[in-house]
């Protein structure tokens, strides 16, 4: 293993990776086998930094901005962190509100159509309005709940 | 409300719904951190709630390609909204 971080520290672009402060996190795995039929040890490396993450300096905290190394047989693909890009739109936070918000809209639709029909005593064909509510109901909660991109 | 009047005129048919939905979550939260097993939860609990509305409608009686669209979209809807967040 002391091989593999000294190759790392020697090459210019996975060193800037492992000092970079944006990363507060490393996760390291190890897998010997073989790849292409070559025995081989890979070893990847990836870098994280959490939402709730404090990051030293005037540099802002890249929300899950994972980004990984790799030592073995296969060369890795260089990824260079840019400094200039200081803040980015996790979209992950984006997929996540954009569904709550469409998730209220149609079940509040829904609520106000099951309404609208029972008052006005309406018959009409179609789904069942506590179904809907019921199973859209679970989603929102579970996207709400779910959480994404956590180092365990 | 007509909603609970619904649940109220099938109780048996919403408790197996129900059922379906506590699973679902109860699966969804166990898998936590393995987003794999929890899109499969996912597309599970919303293939789960299609089958039921066919189900459900076909014992009421008025079961339509209309209907069953509409349980299509909103299952399909769904169950891409949130597993697309899964990572």
């Amino acid at each position: 293993m002391p091989v593999k971080i000294k190759a790392w520290m020697n090459s210019p672009t996975h060193k800037a990776n492992i000092i970079n402060s944006k990363y507060r996190e490393i996760g390291i795995g190890i897998v010997n086998g073989t790849l292409n039929g070559i025995k081989t040890t890979l070893v990847v490396q990836h870098f994280g930094t959490p939402i709730s993450g404090i990051v030293s300096g005037d540099q802002t905290s890249e929300e899950n901005n994972y980004n990984t190394d790799k030592v073995g047989i296969i060369e890795s693909p260089e990824i260079i962190v840019n400094p200039a890009v200081s803040k980015t739109i996790n979209p992950v936070t984006v997929s996540k509100t954009l569904g709550l918000i469409m998730f209220t809209l149609i079940l509040s639709v829904i609520l106000i159509d099951a309404f609208l029909t029972y008052k006005n005593k309406t018959y009409r064909l179609s789904g069942s309005s506590a179904g809907h509510i019921s199973f859209l109901a679970i989603i929102f909660l579970l996207l709400l709940f779910s959480h994404q991109g956590t180092i365990f | 409300m007509s909603i609970i009047k619904e649940i109220k005129r099938n109780p048996i048919e919403f408790t197996i719904l129900f059922i379906i939905l506590i699973i679902g979550t109860i699966l969804f939260f166990y898998f936590d951190y393995h987003p794999h097993n929890q899109r499969r939860v996912v597309y599970v609990t919303g293939a789960s709630y299609f089958a039921w509305s066919i189900i459900h409608h076909y014992r009421q009686k008025d079961l339509e390609l209309s209907i069953v669209i509409e349980y299509f979209v909103i299952a399909i809807f769904a169950a891409l909204m949130l597993s697309s967040t899964l990572f």
